[in-house]
């Protein structure tokens, strides 16, 4: 089983969406600032994610992306 | 098994630049990836009409043309009837769909036209700064209704899936809404059932999708979509209003 979440940080709007969907409670804001000025959303652990994407089905900007192979 | 979600190609690299939160990017997405799953991208035409999504076409990945404000249906209809083969779909706000393009609306779903209309109930007129839309709640703040939408002076809400249940035209009517993970699944099975429906010929489809819209309505995008979840569906109740894919 193979499972990759990424987060394009610059498309992110920090809606909070993602962070609500989660059923891991696996996303928070980071420190970062990116180029629009929001703080985007990162993985707290990869390695618990399900890859059940949930957070990409909410996402309003298409910021994540998850691979799931099993 | 191999699942992955990511952009579809039925959308184009542009970044949408709606609002955060803003329920029209994820309506967009679920469009793409309707076009995706179903091949259909290099014979679908999408009609933009006037509001926050007028760009749409830079958005999607297929052909599209941008129209007078509430004329979409008339012009789906005509491109349409000239090339039946197209799949053709009107995708039209609140303001556009149940205000100024009223009479489309209703000729184009009485007349059983074959094409599909994705509708985004966002309560509000959202391009123009929030003035009140024929959708807007009861009691709900708009600019220009300050002190809360009063029906005995503006009128109630409009129910359009209800109201065009009674007619004899339309194949598919639906209400979805896209402020929680499983409704937006539900909204993508909806809207890809209409488009498969107007693959087959089947006729006339309008899902309506309730979508938050956190800066018309001054809220955040996770109060928005509380909001769509107490005040509007209770009003606006998500279901199927009209599905007759199995008799045509
Ligand atoms: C003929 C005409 N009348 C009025 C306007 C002004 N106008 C632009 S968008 C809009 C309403 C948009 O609201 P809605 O359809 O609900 O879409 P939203 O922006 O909320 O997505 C209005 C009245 C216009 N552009 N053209
Ligand atoms: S794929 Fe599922 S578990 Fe992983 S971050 Fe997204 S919502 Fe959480
Ligand atoms: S849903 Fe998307 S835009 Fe919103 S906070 Fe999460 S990654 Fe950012
Ligand atoms: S004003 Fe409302 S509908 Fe328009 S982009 Fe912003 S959130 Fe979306």
């Amino acid at each position: 089983m193979k499972i990759e979440i990424t987060i394009d940080e610059s498309l992110c709007k920090a809606c909070a969406y993602c962070i609500e969907a989660c059923p891991k409670k696996n996303l928070e804001f980071s420190s970062n600032i990116n180029k629009s000025g929001y703080h985007p959303v990162r993985v707290i652990d990869k390695s618990k994610c399900t890859g059940c994407g949930m957070c990409y089905q909410v996402c309003p900007e298409i910021a994540i992306t998850v691979e799931n192979e099993s | 098994m191999k699942r992955e979600y990511k952009r579809p190609e039925g959308l184009s690299k542009t970044i949408m630049r709606y609002c955060p939160g803003c329920g029209h990017s994820i309506v967009h997405r679920i469009i793409g990836e309707t076009i995706d799953e179903l091949g259909i991208r290099e014979k679908t035409i999408a009609i933009a009409p006037v509001g926050c999504s007028v760009f749409l076409y830079e958005y999607f990945n297929c052909d599209s043309v941008q129209v007078a404000h509430g004329r979409a249906p008339a012009v789906a209809t005509g491109i349409k009837r000239v090339n039946p083969e197209l799949i053709v779909f009107s995708y039209q706000g609140d303001g556009d769909l149940a205000a100024i393009g009223t009479a489309e609306l209703i000729h184009s779903a009485t007349r059983g036209e074959n094409f599909t209309v994705i509708f985004i109930n966002n309560a509000i007129y959202g391009m123009t700064g929030g003035q009140q839309a024929p959708t807007t709640m009861p009691g709900q703040k708009t600019t220009t209704n300050p002190f809360g939408r009063d029906p005995k002076l503006a009128g109630y809400p409009i129910r359009v899936c209800e109201m065009l249940a009674t007619l004899d035209g339309p194949v598919y009517l639906e209400r979805t809404a896209v402020n929680k993970a499983v409704n937006v699944l539900k909204t993508k099975k909806a809207i890809k059932k209409a488009f498969q429906l107007q693959v087959e010929k089947k006729g006339y489809s309008l899902i309506e999708v309730l979508a938050p819209c956190p800066t018309g309505w001054g809220i955040s995008p996770l109060k928005a979509c509380e909001y769509v979840d107490k005040v509007m569906i209770p009003y606006y109740p998500l279901g199927v209003y009209k599905d007759l894919t199995q008799v045509k």
